[in-house]
C-alpha cells in the first residue's frame, strides 16, 4: 500500500462523510416542508430563500442549547450511547457505492457487513433507554430490541432472493447485474417485504412504536438534550439515507440509466424512495404494539420464505 | 508490522475486556464488556483474512445473542442483583474451568502446523458449497436439534405460567 493509496482512500472518506452529513441535514427540511404540503401548510420557509438555510439554524440552534444530563442517570453509558447509534450507520456507508468507482471499498461480502454493522445500532437506543433511568425511556428502548431484532429477520430473508439473482454479494455487483432489467421486476415481493422492513428499522411513523409520543413521551431519547439529541437525530436519518441508498441499489437498478452521470441518476433514486417513505409517514397511522410483533413473524417472515423458495426453484429451473 | 501492532491491540482489547465481564459490578457492564471481547475476536478473526467468520461473529452473537442477554439484565431488579453471594465452590469451578481451557488451548498451540503460507481463507461460496454439499446431512440435524430445544423451551415456560396462576 504505497502513500497515493492511503491518501485516496481519506480523500473518499471525506468525500462521502461529506456527502451523507449534508444530505441528513437537508432531508431533515425536505421531510419538513412535504409534511407541510400534506397537511395543507407551508411548513419552514423563513429562513433563507424558500427556508433552505433552516437545517444550518436548526444546528446552530442545537449546538447552543443547554446540554444537561440528569442526575439519576448512569452517565458513561449516558454519553457513549449516542455515539454508537450514529457511529453503527456512518460505518454501513463504508461500503455504498455512489457510482462503479466512487466508493470507499468495494468487499465481496458487502452485504454480510451491512446486516453485521447496522445490527449494531440497537445497543445505542437500548443503552439510551437505560442508562437514562426513567420509565419511558427504558420501555421505548425495550420496544427498539424487540422490534429491530424480529424485522431483521425477514429484512435479511427478503434481501436473498436478490443475492441468488445477482449471484454476487457486492453491492457494486448487485448493480452490475441490473444492467438490463431492475430487480424489481423480478423480485416485486422482495421488493415491497425489504420496503415494509427498512421502514421499521428505521424507526418510521407507521412503526415508531419507540417514540410514540402520546405514550412514551419520546421513549428512549426523552431525557436527552442538545447536541446528545442532535446525534440521535443525525443517527435518524443517517439510517433512512442508507435504507433509502439499498432500496435504490437492490431494486431499482442503482445508478443505471441513460444520459446522466450515475451518481446523479442514483440521487434521484434515493430522493424517490425518501419522498415514499415521506408519504407513508404523512398516510399511515402507527400501528399496536402486538399487530406490529403480530405482522413481522407470521406474516412478513412465511411471505419472505416464499419469496426466497419461488425465486430459488425458478432461477435452478431456468438455468 | 501494521498487522503486529493490530493483533497486539486487539489481542490485548479481548483479554481486557474479558475480565471485565467478569470484574464489573454493573450487570450492564459485563454484558457490554462481552461485547467489546465479541468485537475484538471479530476483529482477530478478520485480521487473520477469515472476513466471513468475522462477519457471522458480528451478526450471530453481537446482532442476536448479546441483544437478547441485554434485555434480560435491563429487565432485572438491579438492586438485589447487585451484590451477589460467590461461593467458594464457584471460584473453585471457575479456577478449574480455566485451568482445563488454558491446557487444551497448549495442547492445540503446541499440535499446530509450523507457520508458513496459510491456505487462502474460504469465501462465501466455498462455506455454502462445504454446508449444503459434504456436511449436508450434520447441518439439517443441528438445525432440528435447535428447533427442538427452541420448541422445549416455550412449553416449559408455558406450563411454569399455567401452575403459577
Amino acid at each position: 500500500m504505497t502513500t497515493t493509496d492511503i491518501l485516496w482512500g481519506v480523500l473518499r472518506i471525506v468525500l462521502i462523510f461529506s456527502a451523507v452529513m449534508g444530505l441528513v441535514a437537508y432531508m431533515t427540511l425536505m421531510e419538513r416542508r412535504f409534511l407541510g404540503f400534506f397537511q395543507l401548510r407551508l411548513g419552514p420557509n423563513r429562513v433563507g430563500p424558500g427556508g433552505l438555510l433552516q437545517p444550518i439554524a436548526d444546528g446552530i440552534k442545537l449546538l447552543f442549547k443547554e446540554d444537561m444530563t440528569v442526575s439519576h442517570a448512569n452517565r458513561f453509558w449516558f454519553r457513549l450511547a449516542p455515539a454508537i447509534a450514529l457511529v453503527s450507520v456512518l460505518a454501513c456507508f463504508a461500503v455504498v457505492p455512489a457510482s462503479p468507482s466512487i466508493v470507499v471499498a468495494d468487499i465481496p461480502v458487502a452485504v454480510l457487513y451491512l446486516l453485521a454493522l447496522s445490527s449494531l445500532g440497537v445497543y445505542g437506543i437500548l443503552l439510551a433507554g437505560w442508562s437514562s433511568n426513567n420509565k419511558y425511556s427504558l420501555l421505548g428502548g425495550l420496544r427498539a430490541a424487540a422490534q429491530l431484532i424480529s424485522y431483521e429477520i425477514p429484512l435479511a430473508l427478503s434481501i436473498v432472493g436478490v443475492l441468488i439473482l445477482a449471484g454476487s454479494m457486492s453491492l457494486v455487483g448487485i448493480v452490475k447485474a441490473q444492467e438490463g432489467l431492475w430487480f424489481v421486476v423480478k423480485q416485486p415481493l422482495g421488493f415491497l417485504l425489504f420496503l415494509v422492513c427498512v421502514s421499521a428499522e428505521t424507526n418510521r411513523t407507521p412503526f415508531d412504536l419507540l417514540e410514540c409520543e402520546n405514550e412514551l413521551v419520546a421513549g428512549y431519547q426523552t431525557e436527552y438534550s442538545s447536541m446528545k439529541f442532535g446525534l440521535f437525530y443525525m443517527a435518524e436519518y443517517a439510517h433512512i439515507l442508507l435504507a433509502s441508498c439499498l432500496v435504490s441499489l437492490f431494486f431499482l437498478g442503482g445508478w443505471n440509466g441513460p444520459l446522466l452521470p450515475a451518481p446523479l441518476w442514483l440521487l434521484g433514486k434515493v430522493f424517490f424512495v425518501f419522498a415514499l417513505f415521506i408519504w407513508v409517514r404523512a398516510t399511515f397511522p402507527r400501528v399496536r404494539y402486538d399487530q406490529l410483533m403480530g405482522f413481522s413473524w407470521k406474516v412478513l417472515l412465511p411471505l419472505a420464505f416464499v419469496n426466497l423458495m419461488v425465486t430459488a426453484a425458478l432461477t435452478v429451473a431456468l438455468s | 508490522m501494521i498487522e503486529a501492532v493490530l493483533f497486539w491491540g486487539l489481542a490485548a482489547a479481548a483479554v481486557a475486556s474479558a475480565l471485565g465481564v467478569v470484574a464489573l459490578q454493573n450487570p450492564v457492564g459485563s454484558v457490554m464488556a462481552l461485547l467489546a471481547a465479541m468485537l475484538a475476536t471479530a476483529g482477530l478473526y478478520a485480521l487473520m483474512g477469515a472476513v466471513v467468520v468475522a462477519l457471522f461473529q458480528l451478526i450471530v452473537y453481537i446482532g442476536a445473542v448479546l441483544v437478547l442477554f441485554l434485555f434480560v439484565v435491563m429487565l432485572l431488579d438491579l438492586k438485589a442483583s447487585a451484590a451477589p453471594a460467590r461461593a467458594a465452590a464457584s471460584g473453585a469451578a471457575g479456577v478449574g474451568i480455566t485451568a482445563a481451557a488454558g491446557w487444551a488451548a497448549w495442547v492445540a498451540a503446541s499440535h499446530a502446523p509450523p507457520a508458513g503460507s496459510p491456505r487462502p481463507a474460504p469465501g462465501v461460496f466455498e462455506l455454502a458449497f462445504d454446508l449444503f454439499g459434504r456436511h449436508l446431512l450434520v447441518f439439517e440435524l443441528t438445525s432440528v436439534l435447535l428447533l427442538a430445544a427452541a420448541v422445549g423451551a416455550i412449553f416449559i415456560s408455558r406450563t411454569g405460567k399455567r401452575r403459577s396462576s
